[in-house]
């Protein structure tokens, strides 16, 4: 390479390597806020604002479901597999939410640490799998958020 | 195949609206990104032609 | 540097090569699509808890997949072109934005019409989601400023430089659903790892993801041929194609 040529490749990798260092360190800056929802432990430690708008996102904890018969108020656990936190939610709930399943509340939190939700989003993960599989797994008990669940009480 | 019939086909479990919207986005975008240089390339040879034309009128007349 | 290398300086090689590969491409494109799209709608099984709105994924994932390369080949045409000064790597800098473009459009329509069904919200300014827009006004940004310098030099370094500074996204994107919590999944595909899902699912998509890429070699060939004889216009070779192959 010329002389002037070499020059110019060192202009370009200045320009990526300040870009890269100056987005870097506002997304170090940024980066509680980048974060989209907290955890129920993150909420549990106090770090979530109360009666404020945030997200809190984790899994629906099995067998905590209770749906009121009269209206469409449904209240349930979040867990992280660390810490819980309740959820009442009145509202349509998306057909993925099922116990067992990743989702994201927005709402406030209450006095009594209670997550009163205004949306309900139900978060999926990679594992995409067809019907057959899926129930094969189930009964062996080696669906990913069952061998997620028993990783995480074996800590 | 995975379904009963043509009607299963088209509705898709009931999100037969978001399949088939997104497969019709899709097409649209390859479509335009083929018809677009298609569409310059006979402007450019169009418009060339008529330069060649011009200059030939200027010179044998 | 390889010959190739500077071969690929010429135009007039540039214009002939294409000329050669475009229908090999434009074939495997056409395969590859419509045997992918005929597996991914009629074939491949639906997922055990989204359904057959799982199947927007076969052009969801390869048209994000091919957003995220348009912009790296478009920043690293630019960097050529900006360092040695290469016309014909300008022009597939230049080439890459609009086809770019429409591509992360694609990505982030059907994402949203995806997210509707199975998170129950078309968008959530996540993460993922956000840095995905942001790549799209990137294209525009390169757009504009392209179109916006009427010198094809000073246009062609001034947007190599915004292209450059952009890529700093590419990172951002790909480790946005590691490094944060987002609502959106991790990646279905990765060079290292085995995808999670099933052989029948993951080969239409690979074929898919192959297809896209087919498609835009074609895309990007035809547009990339129209810069060159546009440019090369007052050149002998264009001027005797004009008037020996466009009739």
């Amino acid at each position: 390479m010329t002389p002037k040529r070499k020059q110019r490749l060192y202009i370009v990798l200045s320009i990526v390597i300040g870009a890269a260092v100056a987005v870097g360190l506002v997304m170090y800056a940024l980066s509680q806020n980048i974060n989209l929802f907290y955890s129920p432990a993150d909420i549990a430690a106090g770090k979530a604002p109360v009666e404020t708008r945030i997200r809190a996102g984790g899994m629906v904890v099995d067998g905590s479901v209770k749906r009121d018969p009269e209206s469409l108020r449904v209240e349930f656990g979040l867990t992280d597999y660390v810490s819980t936190v309740n959820v009442v939610y009145d509202g349509i709930l998306p057909d993925l939410f099922r116990e067992g399943q990743g989702i994201v509340a927005q709402g406030e939190l209450n006095e009594a640490g209670q997550l009163i939700a205004v949306e309900v989003l139900a978060k999926h993960d990679e594992n995409y799998m067809p019907p057959e599989v899926a129930e094969a797994l189930e009964k062996a008990g080696k669906m990913p958020e069952q061998l997620r669940a028993q990783e995480a009480y074996a800590e | 195949m995975g379904f009963e019939s043509f009607t299963d086909f088209l509705a898709m479990g009931g999100h037969g609206l978001y399949v088939w919207l997104s497969y019709a986005i899709a097409l649209v975008v390859v479509a335009l990104n083929l018809m677009a240089p298609l569409r310059t390339k006979n402007r450019f040879i169009k418009s060339r032609h008529d330069v060649c034309a011009g200059s030939k009128a200027k010179y044998d007349p | 540097m390889p010959r190739w290398f500077y071969q690929l300086a010429s135009p007039r090689w540039c214009y002939d090569i294409t000329g050669k590969l475009l229908p090999l491409f434009a074939w495997a494109a056409v395969l590859l699509l419509l045997g992918g799209t005929a597996w991914a709608l009629a074939f491949a099984p639906a997922d055990y808890q989204q359904g057959n709105s799982f199947r927007i994924i076969y052009i969801h994932v390869p048209s994000a997949i091919l957003a995220q390369s348009c912009y790296m080949l478009m920043a690293i045409a630019g960097a050529v072109g900006l360092i040695w000064k290469m016309k014909v790597a300008d022009m597939v800098a230049k080439c890459c934005a609009p086809i770019g473009a429409s591509i992360a459009v694609l990505a982030l329509a059907t994402g949203a019409i995806w997210g509707k069904p199975t998170w129950g919200a078309w968008w959530v300014w996540d993460a993922r989601l956000t840095s995905m827009l942001i790549l799209l006004f990137l294209y525009f940004g390169v757009m504009a400023l392209n179109s916006a310098i009427e010198n094809q030099t000073t246009a062609a370094q001034s947007t190599a430089v915004l292209s450059l500074v952009g890529l700093v996204n590419i990172p951002i994107i790909k480790y946005s659903v590691e490094w944060w919590n987002t609502l959106h999944q991790p990646a279905t595909f990765t060079l290292t790892e085995k995808p999670a899902m099933p052989v029948e699912m993951w080969m239409p998509l690979l074929i898919m993801v192959i297809g896209f890429y087919c498609f835009f070699a074609v895309a990007m060939m035809l547009r990339l041929r129209n810069e060159i004889v546009s440019r090369e216009r007052r050149s002998g070779w264009v001027r005797e194609l004009i008037q020996t192959q466009f009739r």
